[in-house]
Formats: structure tokens, sequence, C-alpha cells
């Protein structure tokens, strides 16, 4: 039987031809974000992000690409966020292929650094500092620069002064929502940011009963409180409110909050506007919610309307100081950052934090693309090509700096 | 004259993914501004060795006329069980037979549910990727993921690189070849593939069919689960988790027809994996966001699998016939 | 005649609400003997009929599906994109809850157009184009919403959709949108010429096209509930890549092998809604009595395999049975 290659088909391929075609050519041809040609040496520099739809990393994308890249001649590429082990190593192969010759990572899978390393890539970890037991796998690599971020007791020290606040303002009743700790996908700053909040509640006074093994937590545990001399009634909740991953999360959540009021919540991640939402659906309203994310729009939105009362995170410019150590090691000056001992180095950047919404504003104004906090003006002078003075523990403290010296400097 | 045209036409059909993998190449040389490296090759091996030898595996299933969709995460679990058993100082080379006893294992539970229940593959299989993912969850044991100890690292690494991919690849690949063309066993998987009713009538066991066929793909699930495990050296729960849907993707982008039966081709896992594969590197050398390159990849996938199909066109709307 | 359509009547009822009602009863006593509530006093309700209509309208677009004998991988992104775009323009439109649920069903119904029209024009097996619908349609969620999703969170006049007047409302005009639609429709009658003999409705000069393409269309809307409720009771909603949203589908299959139990003895959008409502006691039993997640899903996943193995084998099964109480009767007659 003879088969006719019908006028619908050709459209169809026609169609699917031309829009292949288009697509390919303006993918080719989109040269709007080339940088200025301020500086003498061009690097490509590779991102691989933690998670590509999150409020945070979408921020430190848009400062990689709106003030860095048009400030330096440095072109930056965007990997997808690897889902696993063997995706990030193919990131890192794929980066490398796409011209990049060091990469800014937010993620830290032991055979990625490797295979960077075995690329001759330089690798810094930034964001967040990597769990001693992952930096014990890669800190003799000669091409990893190392890890810088906040630490894990500054993590700590968020939950605990989030807590603080709250006992400080007299809030009696209060939810703690530890995120994704209890289930199978738990991470380290989570459950420090936990245990901070954990130990300011018992320093309140509270008694603090961590969970029973093999009881309904998973992971890492979220315990009871009972309110013990503190005069607080507390909360817990834990896991991921995506149905996919935790299907009962919302049955729980409402199990826990059911027939009570709240002052305060305090949240291990980011997520209030959510929160927000559900605790009206139990029919709470009016309660301050405290998170752990980033200076980001979102975040913004949800003070100016009161659900967000306070916020500790990163910032869209905090990722400054990794892109400069990146330059420097580009540049031959790698033991600008790594330690003396041959060793990648572990630099702690802090948080900024917000209890108001005027306070969150101005933060975040201070941190516009137009000139961001970390600007070109402070990082040129860690720039060890423009500034031959600058050392190791110089640029310790540059990555060190707090809003306070960032606003002093500006 | 047009006869001719149609005849030649239709008989350079199948050569369709082979044509698009060739274009692919060209497209992937025009990126690379016609420079490239040994590094451009070796990436592409590194990076197609498993979903190769899977969806090479996968072929054999799909011969059938069906698909198992757990394959990604049952290499998830042999994965798993073989950093366990290697960090229970089992070795590399009993690391292997572990991953293999565990991918053949889990493909034995699939072909008995499957012949003895009679249960539809497809069907079957998501119920398997629900219990698989729910045991890697266990085995992981509430941490976000496995390491190999790096103290004992060293031994791994000498099998991370391009000459053992290569020779699994080749090896595996070679086999199934020879089994799926010029045995009886390939033969029957097309006849059943075709028609199980004619297949039954002419004396094929589809029952002891289906169990060499799942034993075929599990040996590949061991094997890459292998070659996945020198390379990540790591295993979470999302391990596999997509997996087994690339693994579909990159069979029909080889140009598998899906209903399997006579025009099966055992080439379809390497040439659709190797065509993800350099789409995959093409888009991120672009700079392609990540929204927008999955969107490319779904405008070429629909397109080159429309191409490859036109040869076999039915009057009817397809459906899917295996549930 | 009428009594024997009574008895009938009556007997198909007690066979359909056996299992959902021995199924709670099971649960409910297991909460009692752990000493835990079934469910939360106030909102757990609400909670158990948000998860039970997730499955619902999930079920009712993938079975439409599979019954036509398609498979779709792209409900869940359809789902996603929805949200996105119907977010966006309610947004912008300024509108209520109620004009949001609207433009929902009418985005769901062009995406799902047009996923109908790729399947047709290219004729492709429908899991196939699927897969390609969904890696585009969770590209563009990401692409229209620059990575960031869609939050109503802070315009309560949009809020409110999955409460449950709203939730039970939308759940009965659906139930009798479907069922007027399979049972009294040109659309119903085609489609089930085309389920249950494709080549002779075809033949007959039924057009197929056309019923498939309605389906697309109504499977859109369907899910676009699915994106509705999510987004009305989290406030937000992010976009996934890489085929996650396929999860969607993965969770409608036990409702929908429960469904198949009783679809002999009841209508099937009734049998399709009770068995939602017992997976999801299954699924809120198990997690009160204080299982684990993994256990959860051992347990769910086990249990879909029984009934698939079930619905497969369980006329052997009863036939061996009834042999062996027969032979044993025999035997003990004889001696």
């Amino acid at each position: 039987m003879k088969k006719k290659f019908s006028i619908s088909r050709r459209i169809v391929a026609a169609v699917m031809a031309s829009f292949i075609a288009m697509t390919t050519l303006s993918a080719c041809s989109d040269d709007s974000d080339a940088p200025d040609q301020q500086t003498d040496k061009h690097y490509v520099i590779g991102v691989i992000p933690f998670n590509d739809t999150a409020a945070e990393q979408l921020d430190w994308n848009n400062y990689l690409t709106e003030y860095v890249a048009k400030n330096y001649n440095i072109e930056f590429k965007f990997a997808t966020a690897p889902g696993d082990a063997e995706s990030a190593v193919t990131v890192v192969e794929e980066l490398k292929l796409a011209g990049a010759e060091a990469i800014l990572g937010i993620v830290d899978y032991p055979a990625a650094i490797q295979k960077a390393n075995e690329l001759e890539m330089w690798y810094i970890r930034a964001g967040g500092l990597s769990t001693l037991s992952d930096y014990e796998q890669i800190k003799d690599l000669p091409y990893y620069l190392g890890t810088m971020g906040p630490s894990l007791d500054e993590e700590y020290q968020a939950g605990y002064d989030m807590i603080e606040s709250y006992v400080k303002d007299g809030k009696k009743d209060i939810l703690v929502f530890a995120a994704i700790l209890g289930l199978y996908l738990p991470s380290d700053m989570h459950v420090f940011r936990f245990e901070g909040m954990r130990d300011a509640l018992v320093a309140a006074g509270a008694v603090y009963t961590p969970p029973a093994s093999g009881s309904v937590v998973e992971g890492p545990g979220v315990g009871e409180f009972a309110s013990g001399t503190s005069g607080l009634n507390i909360t817990t909740i834990y896991g991921y409110p995506i149905e996919s991953i935790d299907s009962t999360f919302h049955d729980r959540f409402t199990q826990a909050v059911s027939g009570k009021t709240f002052d305060a919540v305090a949240m291990t991640a980011e997520g209030s506007q959510n929160v927000n939402t559900w605790l009206n659906g139990a029919g709470i309203t009016g309660v301050v919610i405290g998170e752990v994310s980033s200076f980001n729009a979102t975040a913004g939105e949800a003070f100016e309307t009161g659900i967000l009362g306070y916020v500790v995170g990163k910032y869209g410019s905090s990722m400054g100081p990794a892109v400069i150590a990146l330059i420097n090691a580009l540049d031959g000056h790698a033991d600008i950052m790594r330690n003396a001992d041959g060793t990648g180095a572990r630099l702690t950047a802090p948080f900024w934090a917000a209890n108001s919404s005027a306070d969150f504003a101005a933060k975040r104004a201070f941190d516009d693309n137009a000139d961001p906090a970390f600007n070109k003006a402070i990082m040129d002078k860690y720039i060890v090509r423009l500034n031959p003075s600058v050392t190791r523990t110089s640029f310790i403290e540059f990555a060190g700096f707090s809003f306070d010296d960032l606003k002093a400097l500006h | 004259m047009r006869d001719v045209l149609l005849k030649y036409g239709n008989k350079l059909k199948p050569a369709i993914p082979f044509a698009g993998l060739i274009l692919l190449a060209v497209v992937y040389l025009f990126v690379t501004d016609f420079h490239p490296t040994p590094f451009h090759l070796t990436t592409i091996i590194n990076q197609v060795a498993v979903m190769a030898v899977l969806s090479t595996g996968a072929v054999f299933i799909f011969a059938l006329g069906s698909f198992d969709i757990s394959l990604g995460v049952a290499m998830g679990v042999s994965v798993c069980v073989g950093i366990l058993a290697y960090n229970a100082g089992a070795g590399v080379v009993g690391m292997l037979f572990v991953c293999l006893a565990v991918g053949i294992g889990v493909s034995l539970v699939n072909s008995v549910l499957s012949s003895v229940f009679r249960l539809p593959v497809f069907i079957m299989t998501m119920a398997m990727l629900t219990v698989l993912t729910a045991v890697l969850q266990i085995l992981i044991g509430g941490k976000s993921s496995l390491l190999v100890p790096s103290g004992i690292q060293a031994p791994i690494k000498a099998f991370d690189n391009l000459w053992v991919r290569l020779l699994f690849v080749g090896v595996y690949f070679a086999i199934c070849l020879v089994l799926f063309n010029y045995t009886k066993i390939g033969r029957r998987n097309k006849l059943v593939g075709g028609s199980p009713i004619v297949a039954a009538q002419t004396g094929v066991s589809i029952a002891k069919q289906t169990i060499i066929t799942f034993l075929i793909s599990g040996t590949g699930v061991g094997l890459a689960a292998f070659l996945m495990l020198t390379r990540a050296q790591a295993v979470s729960v999302d391990t596999g988790a997509s997996t087994g849907m690339d693994v579909m993707m990159a069979i029909v982008f080889g140009g598998m027809p899906l209903s399997g039966g006579a025009h099966s081709k055992i080439a379809a896992g390497i040439v659709g994996s190797l065509s993800i594969v350099l789409v995959s590197q093409i888009l991120t050398m672009l700079g392609v966001s990540p929204g927008l390159s999955q969107v490319y990849k779904a405008v070429l996938f629909l397109a080159v699998v429309f191409v490859a199909s036109l040869s076999y066109r039915e009057k009817m709307l397809s459906r899917a016939i295996m549930f | 005649m009428k009594g024997a359509y009574m008895k009938r009547l009556a007997k198909n009822i007690l066979l359909t609400l056996i299992v959902p009602v021995s199924v709670t009863a099971i649960m409910l006593t297991a909460c009692q003997i752990k000493g835990v509530p079934f469910w939360a006093p106030g909102s757990g309700f609400r909670a158990f009929i948000y998860s039970m209509m997730l499955a619902v309208f999930s079920a009712f677009a993938l079975s439409l599906h599979m019954f036509a004998g398609r498979f779709d991988f792209s409900l869940g992104s359809v789902a996603i994109l929805s949200a996105v775009i119907g977010g966006k323009i309610a947004l912008a439109a300024g509108t209520n809850m109620f004009g949001m649920l609207i433009i929902f069903l009418i985005v769901g119904a062009v995406l799902g157009t047009i996923s109908g029209l790729l399947y047709l024009l290219l004729n492709l097996p429908p899991m196939i184009t699927s897969l390609g619908v969904a890696l585009a349609y969770e590209g563009l969620s990401f692409a229209f919403s620059e990575g960031r999703g869609i939050q109503i969170a802070l315009h309560p006049e949009l809020l409110g959709g999955a409460a449950l007047t709203p939730m039970f409302l939308i759940l009965a005009i659906s139930l009798i949108i479907m069922y007027a639609l399979m049972n009294f429709t040109r659309f119903g009658f085609n489609y089930r010429a085309i389920q249950y003999g494709q080549k002779i409705a075809v033949d007959t000069g039924l057009n197929e096209k056309s019923n498939a393409l309605v389906c697309y269309a109504i499977c859109g809307s369907l899910v676009a509930i699915v994106g509705f409720l999510r987004l009305s009771y989290n406030g937000a909603l992010q976009p996934q890549l890489n085929l996650s949203t396929s999860g969607t589908i993965f969770s409608a299959m036990l409702p929908l092998f429960i469904a198949a139990l009783m679809v002999k003895v009841c209508e099937s959008n009734i049998a399709l809604v009770i068995g939602c409502f017992t997976a999801t006691i299954i699924t809120q039993g198990l997690s009160s009595i204080g299982l684990s997640a993994q256990t959860r899903s051992l347990i769910s996943a086990f249990l879909m395999m029984f009934l698939l193995m079930y619905s497969i084998n369980g006329q052997k099964w009863r036939d061996y049975f009834v042999n062996r109480k027969a032979k044993a009767a025999v035997q003990v007659a004889v001696a």
C-alpha cells in the first residue's frame, strides 16, 4: 500500500524545522548580555545552581549576569541544577565543554569536585559551607579553592536568634517548622538551624524530648517540647510540602496546629507565604512568621503585608567574594583563598537579618543590582592583579564582611 | 519514478535516526567552531555509557511491545547495594557482582510477576517503581546520600575511565547485537512484539521469552549501576528517579517503534542515548536557560520521532498497547 | 420485574460500598487501638478532602485517557502550567477565586487541546507525544515565570478555593458534568464505541479525531482543577523540571485500581470517586497510626500490585477455590 506524506504532516514538519532553526539561531546570536570590556582578561565561569527555581538562587543568578558580567570581563554559563551525583559530574563536563575555566558551585558533590579538579577547573563551593565529611574528601585537591558561606555555627545561631527574639518580644505560642527534617532528605544547615531553635527554647526553660527511634521520624529527628518553666506553648512540625515527596505533610500539619493559636512561627527554611496560607486555612490568623531564606522580592512582599516578621538570610551579591576568589585563582593567585598547607579553605560569610519591614526594605535596597552591597569599588580592592597588597588575611576579612562593614565601605 | 522514490524512500526511513544523529553531530561541530578535541569525544562517551547500557537492555523489553519504567530506580537500588557491599569490604569486583545480582534479581521478580501472574508490564513496573523507591529510601536509611569513603576510593577510581566504559558498553552491546539479530531470542522477541497470539501458536513460550528478556535487561541494569557507581561514587534517593523515562526517550529517539515487533532495532538504545547527550551538550554550550532547554529538547524529540515514524503509519490513531 | 431490579440495585450498592466501608472501619479501628485521632478536629477533615480532591481530578483525567488506550505523562505539567498562566491572568485581571477557577479551566482546556492537536497531527503513540509535551510544558512554566512560579498568598480574594464548601461544590458539579458527558452526550457514546472497538467505530465513520481532541481538552480542564486546588491550598506553586511532574500520575494509580474493583457494579465516575476516597483513607490512616513514609509507600505499592494481580487473575483464583470446595464436598459425600 502506498503511503502518502499528507499536507498536514508536511506542515508540521516544516513548522518544527523552522522553529528549531530559529531557536538555535536566536540562541547563537544572543549577545544582549555582552560584558563591558573593562578589564583586560576575559574569563568564562560555570555556575552550578542548587535549585533552578529557588528565589535565593535566582537572585544570585541575576547579580552575576546583571552586575558582575557587566562590570568585569566575565561570561557566566549556567548549568541545570543536578539532581544527583552523576548529573553533577555531567554538568561539570558540560561546563568545561562550554568553555568554563572555573566553577562557582552551590552544590558539593565530591565526585563533581573531583571531576572539576581532573579537568583543571578551579572550583569554589559558595552559598554555604560544605559538610565536614564532604570537605575531608576533597580538601587536598589542588584545584579546589574551598567553601564559602555561613558556617554551621552561623546556621545554628540564626535559629537561636530567631527564637530569642520571639521570647524577648513576649511571644508565647510558637510553632517550630523544621522543614525538611524528619524526611529522607535532611540537610546539615536545616539540622543546625533547628538545633539553634531547640537550644534557645531550652534556654528559655522549655523541656525537649527527642524523637524515639523507630517513630514517625525517618531522618534526623524533630521531637517535642514541654513548657517547663518557660511559660511557652511550643508545637513542632517537620516535612516538605510537595505531595509527591511528602504525601501526608498537609495532614500532619493540620494535626499539629489543630485547635491551637499561635503568636509566632519559626521556620528553618523559606516559604512564609505558604505557611500563612495553611494557617489561615486552618482558621488561624494574625501570626508572625520568621524564616531562614534570603532578601528576595517575595519575602519583601510578605514583610510588607505583615506575614513575615523576621528574616535571616543571604542576598544576591553575597556571591561577590566567591567570584573574586575565582578571578584571583584564574590570574594565578589561588593562594589568596587556599590554606597555607595547600588545602581548600573554609571561609565564613555572615547572614543578614531583618526584624521589620523597613529594616528589610532598607537592606534589600542596599543590595540593588545597580549598586549592590558587594560592588565593583569594594571587590576590585581584593583582586590581586589590581591590588597586589591583598593578603590571605585581608581576603578572609573581605569574605566575611557583615552588613555594617559593607555599609561603612559604600 | 514516484514509486521508485517511495520504494527507496521507505527503505531509507529506518536510517532517519542515524541521519538525525549525524545532523546533531554537525551542529555539535558547528558549536565547537569545528575544533573538536579528544576531550569532547571522551565526555560524550563518559556521559552516554550508563544510558547506552540501560537502553540497549531495554530494547529487548521494548521489542516485546512493552516497557519497564522501573529500570532507573532498579539501577538506583543496585548502586546502593553495591556501595554497601563495597564499604563492607567486597572490593571492586565483588561490587560488580553485587550490582549484577541485584539488577538481575529485580528483573527476575518483574519477569515472574509479568509471566506467571500475567500482569501488563508497564503498569506492573509502575507499581514496582514505587516499591523500589521505598526500598532505596530504606537502604539509604535517613541520610541524604551514601558515599564511597575516600580512604578506599582509589581502587574504584581506577575504573572511572574511558576504556572501562568503552569495554563495558562494547561487550554488552556486541552480545545484545548477536542475541537480538542472530539468535532465536531476538527473532522470537520481535515475533511476540508483533503478535503474541501468532507467536504462541507457533510454539513460542511467552512466559519463557519474558523471563529471558528481563534477564538480559537486568544484566544491563547491573552493568549500568556499576558504571554509575564508578562515576558518581554516591547514591541518593534521586539516583535513577527520572532515568526510566529518559531511557524511554532515548530508545524512541533512536528510532524504535513503541509497539515493538519486527521494526525493532538493537542500535536504537545507543543511537538515542548519543543523540540525547549531544542535544544536552549543545544546549549547555549555547548557554540556553534550563526552562528553554527543556522546550528545545521536547521539540527536537518530537520532530525526530515524528520523521522516523513516517514509515509505519496507521489509518487509525495510535493507541498504547502496553497496558 | 421491579423487585428484581431493586434487588440487583441493592446488591450493587452493597458490593460498591463494601470496600470503602470495610477499609474505613479497619483504619478507624487501628487508630482507636493506637489511641490517636483519625484526623485532627477542625481543619483535619479539610486536609483529607483536599488530598482526595487532588486524587479525584488526577484520576479522572488519567482514566479518561487510559480507557481510550492512551497514557498521558503530561497531566502534571498541564496542572503546573495552567497554574502559572492562569494565576498570572487572574492577578492581572483582578478577578476573584471563581473567576480564577474559570480562567484555569479555559487555560487547561487550551493546553490540553494543544497537546491533543500534537497527538493528532503527529499521530505518534500518545505516551511518546505526552513525554514531549510534559518536557515542553515544564520548561514553559519555568520560562514564563523566570523560574519563580506563581504566588497568590498575598491576594485574599483569590484564596479560598480550597475551603470545604468550594471543594464540595467543585466535586459535585464536576461529577454531574462528567456523568452527563459520558452517559448522555454524543461524545460519551462515541468515546465508549472507540473504547470497546476502535477499528469498527472508525470503519463505521465515527470521527475518532474530534473525540480524542475533546477528550484532551476535558482532561486539560480536569488537571487544571488540580493546579487550582494546589495553588489555592498552598498560596504559591513552583515550577518543576526534568519530568518530575509525572508524580501526579503515579499518585493516581492506586485510586484507579481500587475503582476497577467496583466498576462492574457501579457507574465508572462514581467508582472513581469512591476509589479515591478509599485510597486517601488508607494513606491517612497509615499516617495517623504513625507509619513512616517509606513503609506507607511500600504498603501502597504492594496493595497496588495485589489489586492488579486480582483484577487479572481474580476469576481464576475464584474458580480454583470454588473447584476445591466442590471437590471437598464430593469427597465428603463419597465418604
